[in-house]
């Protein structure tokens, strides 16, 4: 009678099973543990977290180290992924030429064409036909601000809209005799040309502006040519949806969408090599990725932004597995078309654009992680032998299928942070596997791009997480609709504000979108990354490539248990009449510990007689 | 200036409670609310704290959000709060008018359900400072500071007295 641990190290997690040997192929698991992974997967590190797993597994049998005959380690896949964000296009204002934002409160309604005019200039301005668009500086109180407007119109001349720098429109206008619109909030009033006409448009509360986003209503009020016209269109993109705008007409005033040459990705395959310009979007280059089988080598373009962003990936590798940086080679790419906000150059008020980009995860295959010599440095210190057993891929197959209702032919999925991986074993019990760049990192970044949240693990958190609105200071309304109460008043910074409801309690994401807007792009996300790899994945190791001679389908690991993948996966194999679900190993474990349980499947299976 | 109406008149408003306070202190909580866009009423009570007072107005609000002014303190309050748990509490040398002001938008975005304003997440708001405007800016931030400093200081004087 024998005790043994299988052991499973991740990229985030190190998970253990310990059972019983009883005989060849007779086992009883008798605990299993689950700690963070130390240090890189594959690095003498790892050991700390591996004691530490094994440690909790054992304490609860009343067992020692020492009284384990082996400790079996995995052979860790041996894939690292990486992600990179190329941005395609940017819009550049050369000439201070628009400002257009969502200031909380604007003043007044409507739309106004005049020429600006410094607030300080107004007393002296001719009165009569001119009609003016007055900038008024931070330095100057909302009080006077309104008194001059109102002795200027007394004395004859035409206040037609206001441009201010502080929060003061509503206060403004409520002192005005004749209400006008009055954009506020403008950080940068300094940077408006004087004597320019300019045009003003407020909407109404609960509305956006509708004359200044359209780049036709634009030429009808500064009198454009089609050429010019044609100029204003990012004017007028950027301006769409915005509750306040401000468009003025500069002498040079010139406005471009630049695009941002991004390097091209060649596409080695056994006898083609395809060259693809990143800049031609993710369709272009997954189309060109999926027609060249077998992928053998992605490489980008030296000197350029990709080729940096491959470069890192390379080293990063060949740090961790003691190879030259020339031997290691990127096997697969997953490109992801995405938007990313951008300030504009040039702009006044701190406008942002919506960029194009495309995001792409890269995934490195290298001959072997050094794990033997991690388990000699085990064996050192817990002097315990330790054994490297199976390849991962099988041994996590081996463990799903200890999932009550399955049967094989049957593929586990498991997406992890780097990649997405996928086995699938026949009733010959033949295992084949594969690895797709492109997995929980990503979706990460995309969800980090698009809300323009600049924190990674603000963005983390909203892919783990359900979001909810506070409400009041007593309840909250969560994303599917239901409420909860609380007895203790909220903390007030949360007051308002949509949460993400992590472990750890309510945090609030600082961000003007609506809640809706957010799950929208976590959930597109997701569906980008996860639900395409799983496709692409299961389509490599399927029977002629068709999803369809696979009947069972488990998702395993982390990604298992996240709120909403299992659903966006079952709803994507639907179509394909297989049985999808999150895995339940040993019929107790859920998608956790397949890879540890089925080390000890393995070893006991190989057991002499 | 500052129109104190009866309390049983209750129209949709935030309620400000004052005893004693100065009115430049009143206006600038009042301008706060009006940015955004909310009614307000003024009401005399008897002397209290600032906190005891500031909850008497939130209830006395159809709005059930209160803010209550004394020479020393300005705190605001929500009805449904236990009474010593305001929300906030402006003392002493924090009662610049830009703070007061804020203090307003507050009590203003309490009744609306947008989220608050809080000193430190302003300073992080702040542009990025380039180079052809932050002289303009940290001026006028300066200005604040002094009118602040030196309200305060009057505030402070008369309380002396």
């Amino acid at each position: 009678m024998t005790y043994v641990a299988g052991v499973d190290i991740g990229n985030n997690t190190t998970e253990v099973a310990v059972a019983q040997i009883l005989g060849k192929g007779n086992v009883r698991f008798l605990s299993s543990s689950m700690v963070r992974t130390v240090g890189i997967k594959g690095t003498l590190r790892n050991v700390m977290g591996i004691i530490d797993a094994l440690d909790q597994a054992l304490q609860p049998l009343g067992l020692a180290r020492r009284e384990l005959d082996v400790v079996l380690l995995n052979e860790a896949t041996p894939v690292i992924g990486d992600i990179a964000m190329e941005t395609i296009t940017e819009t550049v204002i050369t000439e201070s030429a628009m400002i257009g934002h969502n200031p909380a409160t604007p003043g007044g309604q409507g739309l106004a064409l005049g020429r600006t005019i410094r607030l300080g200039d107004l007393a002296t301005a001719p009165a009569g036909e001119c009609a003016w668009v007055v900038v008024v500086p931070a330095s100057v109180d909302f009080e006077q601000a309104a008194r001059q407007i109102n002795d200027a119109t007394a004395r004859g001349s035409r206040v037609v809209a206001a441009v201010v720098q502080k929060d003061d429109g509503v206060l403004i206008n409520n002192r005005l005799v004749h209400p006008i619109p009055i954009v506020d909030e403008v950080q940068f009033t300094d940077r408006v040309p004087m004597g320019m006409p300019a045009a003003v448009e407020v909407a109404q509360v609960g509305r956006s502006i509708e004359k200044l986003a359209n780049p036709y209503d634009i030429a009808t009020l500064f009198e454009l040519d089609p050429d010019q016209t044609r100029q204003v269109v990012p004017i007028a993109r950027a301006l769409m949806g915005t509750r306040s705008a401000v468009v003025i007409k500069t002498p040079k005033g010139d406005i471009e969408e630049r695009r941002i040459p991004a390097g091209k990705i060649i596409l080695i395959g056994h006898r083609q090599k395809i060259e693809v310009p990143v800049d031609e979007g993710a369709d272009a280059i997954m189309d060109k990725v999926g027609a060249i089988f077998p992928l053998e080598e992605v490489q980008a373009e030296p000197g350029t932004n990709v080729g940096g962003m491959f470069e890192q990936v390379r080293k990063v590798m060949a740090d961790l597995t003691d190879l030259p940086v020339s031997a290691v080679r990127v096997q697969d790419i997953l490109a992801v078309d995405t938007f990313k906000p951008q300030q504009i150059l040039g702009s006044l008020a701190g406008e942002y654009a919506m960029g194009n980009a495309v995001g792409l995860a890269a995934m490195v295959h290298t001959h072997k992680l050094p794990m033997q010599r991690l388990a000699r440095k085990l064996e050192d210190e817990i002097g315990v032998r330790v054994a490297v057993g199976g390849v991962e891929a099988d041994m996590a197959i081996r463990g799903a299928l200890t999932t009550p209702g399955t049967r094989a032919p049957m593929a586990i999925v498991d997406v992890g942070g780097g990649s997405t991986d996928a086995s699938v074993i026949n009733e010959a019990g033949e295992i084949k596997s594969t690895h797709q760049a492109g997995a929980g990192d990503m979706v990460t970044l995309l969800i980090n791009t698009e809300l323009g949240l600049e924190d990674f693990e603000m963005a983390e958190n909203i892919k783990k997480f359900p979001l909810a609105k506070v409400e009041s200071l007593f309840h909250m309304r969560h994303e599917n609709g239901s409420v909860e109460f609380f007895h203790n008043p909220l903390d007030p910074r949360l007051f308002g504000r949509i949460v993400v409801l992590t472990d750890t309690g309510a945090v609030p994401i600082e961000t003007k979108q609506l809640l809706d807007k957010i799950v929208a792009v976590r959930q597109q996300a997701k569906k980008k990354v996860f639900v395409r790899n799983t496709l692409r994945a299961l389509e490599r190791v399927a029977p002629a490539g068709n999803i369809r001679l696979i009947s069972f389908v488990v998702l395993v690991g982390g990604s298992g248990l996240d709120f909403e993948i299992p659903k966006m996966i079952s709803d994507a194999l639907l179509d394909y009449g297989v049985v999808t679900g999150r895995a339940n190993v040993r019929g107790s474990e859920g998608p956790r510990n397949a890879v540890a349980t089925g080390l000890v499947l393995a070893y006991a299976q190989d057991l002499e007689g | 200036m500052v129109v104190t109406k009866p309390i049983l008149e209750r129209r949709p408003a935030v309620q400000l409670a004052t005893f004693e306070a100065a009115t430049s202190v009143l206006q600038a909580i009042l301008w706060g609310i009006e940015e955004e866009g909310i009614p307000s009423e003024i009401c005399d009570l008897a002397a209290g704290s600032a906190t005891v007072m500031a909850h008497q107005a939130a209830h006395m609000s159809s709005l059930n959000v209160g803010v209550g002014v004394t020479d020393a303190e300005v705190v605001l309050h929500h009805r449904d709060l236990p009474g010593d748990k305001p929300l906030f509490v402006l003392s002493g040398r924090d009662r610049s008018a830009e703070a007061l002001k804020t203090l307003g938008k507050n009590a203003a975005r309490l009744v609306k359900c947008d989220p608050l304003l809080f000193d430190d997440d302003r300073s992080t708001k702040a542009p990025p400072t380039e180079p052809s405007v932050a002289p303009a800016q940290s001026a006028s931030d300066d200005l604040e500071r002094i009118v602040g400093a030196v309200m305060d200081l009057l505030a402070r004087q008369r309380m002396g007295k």
